[in-house]
């Protein structure tokens, strides 16, 4: 079997696995088995063994982190993803309803990644960076945190709309939703400043400029922006819990297009290595 | 009256910093949507970016003084009043005299605002002097050609008011070395210059600028043409060592050159004039390829180019200040949130209250459980608040390095999170001994039985369980027959435990010991949650999974459900 086949084998193999969690998950929330709930986490947690082989296959074969293609880039932000949901279900268990939105949106990641083109391709000088390993590393646990963001706030919405069921009930009030929703988006927030910041300080060091208005930085920036306005909106304007969820679900958009969308789209420096 | 303070207070009107912080967002979308990007250089830009600027001065200067009047100012007690926490208790007193501790946590979370938009200021004010003052410049060096200080650059963007660039000594460029993958893509690129080495991602700091290499480079043909007209044409790189260039004759001859290696003896060249291909061969390094209508082209040399851009900005250490401060003012907004500690104790004779309070920063329901805590330590803390005030020095510390591994460790704990766990048997000997505990409190009417075992939330409800049983002269006498754990599920400090039980009751006439009314016998499906304190595990609350299969059909007793602490099934189960 070649390396990429034992790759994309894994990496079918998580996504079972991941696929089992959700329905694990489903039962134990939806039909009102929560003694089921451990079994769901410890499934899901098996799915990253294979994920993490699949990784570090990826990383032994073609000699860089998952910094290039889109094949690489979004399974490692899937499973950035899952580990951060998993720390965080390990802490807070009657939070386990995020799961139902956070795994399948990270398996959707994951899919949308194993069905581009995985050739492997050669690091440029330029990416030869400690500070590219940061400004990565930081934008995929940005993108963790938004997607618990997300997972959080379309659950807080749901209680807010009256819907009742045993996993809805386990969870806190709408208060302390709202409260870890907004904690989730500062987490992200704060990853995002440093992966504008490392990034900024890496492209001083290969172009020798730390800010130039290249399309991909400027939607960084507003998305940045955006996620400034929410945090600032809620602290001067009081935002109620149910506007709080709605710009949470809005800003998470537009993180997503920054990050995976617009890369692919906008001729860029950043695109440059995406565009394949 | 300060002639500012109109407009200080403008600056600082939430409703203006939001519209700055869209205006500029509007601005990134815009410059980022369309094709040019002169929006970035247009008046209006300029002017959001000073009023935003300006907006972050007054703002920075009004958080440094409240920062630096919260952090001289310890909170007082009249403050916990309006705190989203508090609870007052008696018990049974500690000392005779009165005591009040009031302590902070985390008080660097005061300064994260503060920090942060520092931060942000800086960057400000060093991307605008970068605009203004600073000059940059690229310049395409052949090896062997010497930069000269002044006007040597091939193209420089030299800021509104800036001079233009140059470096205070000639540069030469003494050779131009890179390495390829296997699959033939460029890996490392360097130069070696008079003044050392530059490489990608390696600047070189040079008189008064610094100069940095991108991945432009590849040979060059120094060609002359018809003996009398010199030209240097660089090749580049389609991304797989294929160099090619082109020039054109003083008569319009196009001619087009390649080669596939970085040092080549020579160049494949074609002649065309339009569409027409007049001649092709190979021109080696000192010969002369001679051309129709009389031409002759001359290959002088093939030294390597490299392009290297330079830049002056003498305010980087500014911008990068502004970035450190703005990613560490970040973090410290978000993970260090200060909290407020309030525990006052007032002597009642053989008893005291106890006040206890917390006041959060930010995230206040975040912190309900961190409340609980404190109040089931001074529950079950009979030495006053010395030690509590250790431990929660301690778990302040623990608490910060906690937020930190659970957001930047995160491979080995997804992994490592099965460990120091309770088993089931250990889950199902902590329910035994809850239930044991709790049944010889209601046999013998004595509520202090069960501090042990329960928390304050699961004391409260079953002080008053016990409670009314003594009002009505009676006792429980219970018997567990049955009981299997289902299921248990353990976070750091708390743990569910789901069990099945099966259970006899009978209640019993405080002094004769007779039974009153007819016995039961039930079955429950119920789930414990246990919290560990001081590594004990108490129960903190116990819910019915599933509605109670009650075996009697009369209550031997009455009492107002609305005093039974909104326990469901009273009747049921102890």
């Amino acid at each position: 079997m070649t390396p990429f086949a034992q790759e994309i084998s894994f990496h079918w193999t998580a996504v079972v696995f991941y696929i089992g969690g959700v329905i694990a998950f489903a039962y134990a929330l939806i039909f009102a088995h929560p003694n089921k709930l451990a079994q769901a986490k410890w499934l899901t947690a098996v799915g990253l063994v294979p994920h993490t082989v699949a990784l570090a296959l990826r990383y032994h074969h073609v000699g860089h982190g998952p910094y290039m293609m889109k094949y690489e880039v979004l399974s490692s932000n899937a499973w950035i993803a899952i580990v951060m949901l998993l720390i965080f279900l390990w802490r807070k268990p009657n939070w386990s309803a995020l799961a139902l939105v956070a795994l399948p949106a990270a398996i959707l990641m994951m899919g949308f990644g194993l069905f581009t083109n995985p050739e492997a391709r050669s690091l440029p000088p330029t990416l030869r960076s400690m500070w590219l390993v940061f400004h990565i590393l930081f934008n995929k646990l940005a993108v963790g945190a938004f997607v618990l963001s997300l997972a959080s706030a379309i659950v807080l919405l749901r209680k807010l709309n009256g819907a009742t069921g045993r996993w809805l009930d386990r969870l806190p009030g709408v208060d302390v939703l709202e409260a870890r929703t907004v904690r989730f988006v500062g987490f992200g927030f704060v990853f995002w400043t440093t992966t504008i910041g490392m990034g900024s300080i890496w492209a001083n060091q290969s172009w020798g400029r730390y800010w130039g208005w290249d399309p991909i930085e400027s939607w960084s920036l507003v998305t940045w922006l955006a996620y400034a306005i929410l945090l600032h909106a809620r602290r001067f304007f009081k935002l109620n819990a149910r506007q709080t969820a709605w710009a949470t679900i809005a800003c998470f958009i537009l993180s997503v297009l920054t990050v995976l969308i617009f890369p692919f789209i906008f001729p860029s420096m950043h695109s440059a290595y995406f565009q394949s | 009256m300060n002639p500012f303070a109109p407009i200080k207070r403008f600056l600082r009107k939430p409703a203006v910093i939001l519209g700055e912080i869209a205006a500029v967002a509007v601005a990134g979308a815009l410059g980022a949507l369309l094709p040019d990007r002169h929006i970035f250089q247009s008046v209006w830009f300029a002017a959001v970016t000073m009023l935003t600027a300006a907006s972050l001065a007054v703002v920075v200067n009004e958080q440094f003084r409240r920062a630096w009047w919260q952090w001289r100012q310890p909170p007082s007690p009249a403050q916990f009043q309006s705190a989203p926490f508090k609870t007052e208790f008696e018990r049974l007193a500690t000392s005779a005299n009165p005591r009040q501790k009031i302590w902070s946590e985390r008080r660097l979370g005061l300064a994260g605002s503060l920090v942060f938009h520092t931060g942000l200021l800086l960057l400000i004010f060093a991307g605008a002097w970068r605009a203004l003052f600073v000059s940059e410049g690229t310049v395409d060096l052949l090896e062997g050609e010497t930069l000269a200080p002044a006007a040597a650059w091939s193209a420089q963007w030299p800021g509104v008011f800036g001079k233009p660039l140059r470096l205070q000594q000639p540069l030469t460029l003494e050779a131009v070395s890179g390495s390829r993958y296997a699959d033939g893509h460029l890996r490392d690129l360097r130069v070696k210059s008079s003044a050392g080495e530059i490489a990608v991602n390696r600047q070189l700091d040079f008189g008064g600028s610094r100069l940095y290499l991108g991945q432009n480079f590849g040979p060059s043909a120094l060609l002359e043409w018809n003996s009398t007209r010199r030209q240097a044409v660089l090749l580049t790189d389609d991304g797989r060592q294929n160099y090619s260039g082109e020039s054109t004759s003083p008569n319009g001859l196009r001619v087009y050159l390649s080669c596939n290696a970085e040092r080549p003896s020579g160049f494949s060249v074609r002649a065309m004039r339009g569409n027409a291909l007049l001649a092709a061969g190979t021109l080696d390094v000192g010969r002369i390829l001679a051309l129709p209508a009389g031409e002759s082209l001359a290959l002088r040399g093939a030294p390597m180019w490299a392009r290297l851009h330079g830049c002056a900005d003498s305010t980087l250490w500014l911008a990068y200040a502004g970035m450190i401060l703005t990613m560490t003012g970040a973090a410290m907004m978000f993970c260090l949130i200060k909290l407020d500690f309030c525990v006052v104790i007032t002597p009642l004779g053989e008893k005291e209250r106890v006040f206890i309070a917390l006041k959060p920063q930010r995230f206040a329901p975040l912190f309900q459980e961190r409340f609980e805590k404190i109040v089931r330590e001074q529950t079950s803390n009979r030495s006053g608040v010395s030690a509590e005030r250790r431990q929660h020095i301690g778990t302040g510390t623990a608490a910060l390095c906690r937020d930190a591994a659970t957001l930047l460790l995160l491979a080995g704990l997804a992994f490592t999170s099965g460990c120091d766990r309770v088993s089931q048997t250990q889950a199902k000997q902590l329910v035994e001994r809850y239930n044991q505990v709790v049944s010889e409190a209601y046999r013998r009417g004595d509520v202090r039985l069960i501090d042990p075992v329960v928390g304050p939330n699961e004391g409260k409800k079953l002080t008053g369980l016990i409670g009314v049983r003594l009002d009505l002269g009676i006792t429980l006498d219970s018997q567990l027959l049955a009981l299997d754990v289902i299921g248990v599920e353990q976070a750091k400090d708390s743990l569910l435990v789901q069990t099945k039980e099966r259970w006899s009751y009978r209640d019993l006439k405080i002094g004769t010991g007779a039974q009153v009314g007819e016995a039961s016998q039930d079955a429950y499906e119920m789930t414990y949650y246990f919290t560990n304190v001081s590594k004990a595990w108490l129960v903190d609350e116990i819910k019915f999974a599933a509605p109670p299969q009650v075996g009697r059909t009369n209550t031997p007793w009455v009492a107002d459900r609305a005093t039974l602490h909104g326990t469901t099934t009273t009747e049921a189960k102890p």
